[in-house]
This record gives C-alpha cells, sequence and structure tokens, in this order.
C-alpha cells in the first residue's frame, strides 16, 4: 500500500518553567493512502501533540518540535517554510478539533468559516465559496443548509456544530484528516452518527484518518491500525483487531478492562488502571508504565524496552510481551 | 433591534429625571448658598436676591419649577455670571470641550489600541516591554504634572507651543496629549490583556489549521473578538472625555464647560450645577446606549428582545 504519511522519531517537548516536558518522546506512525489509523490513549499520554505536530500546530513558543521527519507524500513537513505550510493546511492535511464550541469563531457566521478555507487554496470568492458550504453541510446531514450557512455557532446544537466541524474539515476534499477525539463532547447516540458520517465521508473521499481516541470500542469498530500510545511513546502496535482482541502490552489490557463492553455479561466488574501516569518532565529510566504494571518483571525497573515485533505485524514494548508472556490476555479474555 | 433603542430612549427620560432629583436634593443638603460671601450680605440684600430667583418658595415647588423648565427648553439663569442663561452658556463651553475630548479620544484609539495589539502579538518582547512601560507610566503620572512638563519642554525650552489659550491648532496639541495619555494607556493595557486571552482561543487554532494567512487570522478572528472589551470601556471613556476636565481646562486656560461645572459647584450656582449634571448624563446615557449597539453589531450572541 502505498504510504501517504510517515511520522518518523518525532519528539515534541514543552518549555515550562518547571522544566522540559517530553510530551511525544520518539514516536514513529504511518499512515496509508485512505486509511483509518487510531492513535489511543489516555489524558496527556500526547496523541493531541503528535497529531498536532503534523499540521506543526503545537503552541508556541513553549512547544517545540525537537527532533524528527514527518513525511506527507514524500515531502519532509518540518522542513516547509511557514507559506508552503499553511498551503498544506486545510488543503491537503485538515483536523477535527475536540471542542466544536470553542473551536468555532462565535462572532462569524458557520458559512462564513466552512468557506474561508475554499476562498483561500482555491482562489474562489465568498458567494461560490458559500455555496458550496451549502453543498457541505447538506453532505454533512444539517437539514436547510441554504439558511443555516447564515447561522452563528451559538445556534447550532453540539452535533451540529460538529458536523459543521467535519464540513469545515472536508472542504478543501484533503488527502488526510485528523480527527482529535470528534466525539468526546456530544452524548452517545450523537457519537455513533458522527462517527459513522465521518467513516462514510473519508471512505467516499478516500481519505485517509487519524482518529485520536482513549475509546478502544471505537477503535475497533473504524479502525485498520492502532497505535497505542503511553508517556509520550507508542508502546504498541498492530491491526485494530489483534490489538483488541490479543492485547500485548498490559497498559492496552488495562485500557480494555476499563471500559463496559456489550460482549460481556454485565456481572464482570470494569476495572480501572491504578495509579497516575508519570512525570513527563523526568520520565523513570525503565518502562514508564512499570509502576502500574501488576506484570513488571526487575528488568523493567532497569532499562526501557524497545517497541518490538511480538507477534506478525504485532508490535509491543513490553520485556514481558517479548518473552511470549501475555498473562493478562487470559485474564481479559 | 429598533424597538430597542426606542424602549432605551424613553428609559433614558426616566433616568435623566431622577438623577436630576437627587442631585438636586444633594445640593440642597449641602451647606452653604449662592450668596455667600466672605464678607456676609445684608439679610435684606439677600432675601431680595431669593425672591428674585425663586429660592424663597418651597424645595418642592423649586423643582417642579425647574423641570417645567427643563421641559421648555429652559435651564434657567445663572447666579454667579449675572445675566446669562445656562442654555447659552453651555453652547459656549460645550463646543470646545468636546472638540477637545473627541480629538483626545481618537488619539487615544488610535495610539493605545495598536500598541495593546502590538504588544500582544509580539508578547515578551521589546515592543510588549516598552508598550507596558509607557502604559504605566501615562496611567500613573497625573494630567496636571504632564500638562506643566509639557509646557515647560515645549513653551518654555523650545519655544514651539503656546503655553495656553484656545482658538489656534498649535493650542489644542498639548491639552489634547494631557487628554488622551491615561484613556491611551488604559486602551493598550485592555486590548493587549484581551487579544492575549482571544489568541489562545480554540477557534484562533481552527483558523490556523484551515491554512488561512496570518493577516486574515488576524483581522477576522482575533481582533472581532479582541475588541469588545474595548469597545466597553470606551464608551464610558469618551463620555468622561466629552464632559471636559476641571484640571487640564484650567491649565490650559480654556474656556470649556469642565471648568465651568467646578467652579458653579465651588459657588452654589445651583442652576449651573443641575444644567451640567443634565448635560453630562444625556452624555453619558447616549453613549452606553451606542455601545450596547456595537456589542449586538460586533457580537451575535447579543439580542436585544
Amino acid at each position: 500500500m502505498d504510504k501517504l504519511l510517515e511520522v518518523r522519531n518525532l519528539k515534541t517537548y514543552f518549555h515550562t518553567q518547571d522544566g522540559v516536558v517530553k510530551a511525544v518522546d520518539g514516536v514513529s506512525y504511518d499512515v496509508n493512502k485512505g486509511e483509518t489509523i487510531a492513535l489511543v490513549g489516555e489524558s496527556g499520554c500526547g496523541k493531541t501533540v503528535s497529531a498536532l505536530s503534523i499540521l506543526r500546530l503545537v503552541a508556541e513558543p513553549a512547544g517545540k518540535i525537537e527532533a524528527g521527519e514527518i513525511l506527507f507524500d514524500g515531502i519532509d513537513l518540518l522542513k516547509l517554510t511557514t507559506e508552503e505550510m499553511r498551503k498544506m493546511r486545510g488543503a491537503k492535511i485538515s483536523i477535527i478539533f475536540q471542542e466544536p464550541l470553542t473551536s468555532l469563531n462565535p462572532v462569524l457566521t458557520i458559512g462564513r468559516q466552512i468557506s474561508e478555507g475554499l476562498e483561500f487554496h482555491r482562489n474562489i470568492s465568498l458567494n461560490e465559496g458559500l455555496k458550496e458550504a451549502v453543498r457541505l453541510l447538506q453532505l454533512v446531514g444539517i437539514p436547510h443548509p441554504e439558511r443555516r450557512i447564515y447561522d452563528y455557532p451559538h445556534q447550532f446544537s453540539g452535533g451540529m456544530r460538529q458536523r459543521a466541524m467535519i464540513a469545515i474539515a472536508i472542504a478543501c476534499q484533503p488527502q488526510l484528516i485528523i480527527a482529535d477525539e470528534p466525539t468526546t463532547v456530544v452524548d452517545v447516540t450523537i457519537q455513533a452518527q458522527l462517527l459513522e458520517l465521518i467513516r462514510n465521508i473519508t471512505k467516499e473521499l478516500n481519505t485517509a484518518l487519524i482518529l485520536i481516541t482513549h475509546n478502544l470500542g471505537i477503535v475497533a469498530r473504524y479502525a485498520h491500525r492502532v497505535f497505542v500510545m503511553y508517556a509520550g511513546n507508542i508502546v504498541e502496535r498492530g491491526s485494530a483487531m489483534d490489538v483488541y482482541h490479543y492485547p500485548c502490552h498490559p497498559y492496552t489490557a488495562g485500557l480494555l478492562t476499563s471500559v463496559p463492553r456489550l460482549d460481556e455479561p454485565r456481572k464482570i466488574r470494569l476495572i480501572p488502571i491504578d495509579g497516575q501516569p508519570p512525570d513527563l518532565i523526568a520520565p523513570p529510566i525503565g518502562c514508564a508504565f512499570q509502576s502500574r504494571c501488576n506484570y513488571s518483571i526487575p528488568k523493567c525497573q532497569n532499562e526501557k524496552p524497545p517497541l518490538q515485533e511480538v507477534a506478525p505485524n504485532h508490535y509491543a514494548a513490553c520485556w514481558v510481551s517479548q518473552k511470549d508472556q501475555r498473562p493478562w490476555q487470559k485474564k481479559s479474555l | 433591534m429598533l424597538r430597542f433603542i426606542v424602549r432605551r430612549t424613553l428609559w433614558l427620560f426616566l433616568v435623566l429625571f431622577v438623577v436630576l432629583l437627587i442631585t438636586f436634593v444633594l445640593m440642597h443638603l449641602v451647606p452653604g448658598g449662592p450668596w455667600d460671601r466672605e464678607k456676609a450680605l445684608a439679610p435684606k440684600v439677600v432675601e431680595a436676591l431669593n425672591k428674585r430667583y425663586g429660592l424663597d418658595k418651597p424645595l418642592w415647588e423649586q423643582f417642579v419649577n425647574y423641570i417645567w423648565g427643563v421641559l421648555h427648553g429652559d435651564l434657567g439663569v445663572s447666579y454667579s455670571y449675572s445675566d446669562r442663561t445656562i442654555t447659552s452658556i453651555l453652547a459656549h463651553g460645550i463646543p470646545k470641550t468636546a472638540t477637545l475630548g473627541i480629538l483626545a479620544f481618537i488619539f487615544a484609539l488610535i495610539v493605545g489600541v495598536p500598541s495593546g495589539v502590538a504588544a500582544a502579538l509580539k508578547q515578551n518582547s521589546a515592543i510588549d516591554y516598552s508598550s507596558v512601560l509607557f502604559a504605566t507610566i501615562f496611567a500613573s503620572v497625573p494630567g496636571f504634572v504632564l500638562g506643566i512638563l509639557l509646557m515647560m519642554i515645549f513653551s518654555v525650552v523650545l519655544h514651539w507651543l503656546p503655553t495656553t489659550g484656545w482658538g489656534t491648532f498649535q493650542q489644542l496639541l498639548m491639552p489634547v496629549f494631557c487628554l488622551a495619555a491615561l484613556p491611551a494607556a488604559q486602551f493598550a493595557r485592555i486590548t493587549r490583556a484581551s487579544t492575549l486571552e482571544v489568541i489562545r482561543q480554540d477557534y484562533v487554532r481552527t483558523a490556523r489549521s484551515k491554512g488561512l494567512p496570518e493577516s486574515t487570522i488576524r483581522v477576522r478572528h482575533i481582533f472581532r473578538n479582541s475588541l469588545i472589551p474595548v469597545i466597553t470601556v470606551a464608551g464610558p471613556e469618551l463620555a468622561n472625555l466629552i464632559t471636559g476636565s476641571f484640571i487640564i481646562e484650567n491649565l490650559f486656560a480654556i474656556p470649556g464647560v469642565g471648568r465651568l461645572f467646578v467652579q458653579g459647584i465651588f459657588a452654589r450656582d445651583y442652576t449651573l450645577i443641575m444644567g451640567g449634571i443634565l448635560f453630562y448624563a444625556i452624555v453619558i446615557a447616549i453613549l452606553n446606549l451606542l455601545v450596547d449597539i456595537l456589542y449586538a453589531a460586533i457580537d451575535p450572541r447579543i439580542r436585544y428582545e
């Protein structure tokens, strides 16, 4: 398959008063054309930052991409000038943010906010842009789009705002869309609708999708491949089905047992992952998950496990897993 | 919107009435009267004066008479400037004071808002620090100190500008600058703070993610939102400037209303005080209405119905 995006050894750090926060510390992942991958992990694990880094939208001056390559269609995005990068954003790569209310400008109409990207990338007038906005709103399932383009964000419901965000993201038919927890702030019934919408649209336009989420259930349904992140590193990667059914990292297994599943009897209690993620200013020497792990061995404390293939096309950064032992699998299945 | 304006205008009359009532009561509660002199006037003279100006009648009747006069466009006669009506005093003073105030307001906006924006866009740079430094200086130096300093530099030492007076462009420069210093500093500080807040908003990041040019992001996404708090303070500030400054008008010998009102209060010139308050109240009420209308124009979330 054709590689669309290849992130190699990305390091994005935040320089704060307390020290350097290594939010993303040597992450590599790739997306094929038209493929959907998922970046999974709990809050603060670096999944959003690693995706924002692709668009070079990490908040400066505190945040800085320190090292790595981000190859998009063979071009290293980190080497582009500001102006070249600007032409990429929205046109080739776009993003759907988590908070549709705060992510839309309160004083501009929805139509305007959809059309403005088109106006610049396609060099069209506001009127043509608004016509296209009507079509896009129709596409994302907003009734009476010809009237709705003149509405302001506060006149839209949460689900509709996120639909409008999707319309903005697909406006220029980008090759890659990043969806940063697109359904976290809407209620469950709307979540499924929005995810179906995103999936149908990406399929139709043959757009690649990076789905950022903490919900492995979503992943199994919508993503082809999964990258599990923990404390700024990728700890497991593999096909969605493999990771979901045969987690090779105890953290992934922990994520799976801490969310309810409809295919299991309701008697099974949810098992939370105890403890807190490590301090990213001074990460531990060995495995970052070691202090919260029930299966750790002495080696975990001293040496950081590399990401290695533990089964065909299934990689994990875990010393236990690399010894072909997965006690957590028996427990979760 | 039209209904809102009509309703607010009707409210204005009630507000003005209440303001006049409170002023009237307070004015008469203050000890002293218009005929108090260092050398006391003969009781007969005071009695005659009171009779002539209607001050011998009960207070409520005086008030009713005053309001009746106001409704007919008659603000009464000044006690200290004999034979001059309040209307003619205001008509002479207001244009000068308002010219000064409006020029100072425009100057303050032109200087304050862009320097606040520049400071915020280049936070923690030399531009930012110098903008904050000047804003702090101009916010803390009193107008009369600034005025005297300017006079010493530009009139006494350099002989570029006349010290005082009214009528020429050169005579306007220093008082306008003195009046504008404080509001300019306030505009700069508020603009800086609100721009810094807006810059961090998610929708600005969204605008960037669309690949818009930086200039469009600034004008369309940042400024429109960051100017809302500036409008809030600009309204009362303009009212303050239009109604004049006792200190600046005194210092530069400008025959405006700001000076007159304060002198009127010292002289217990009841009709002048009432006329002055009426002018203040009308200006402030109208500008508040304008601010509310501007709010709705700039922020679609605000609707008055």
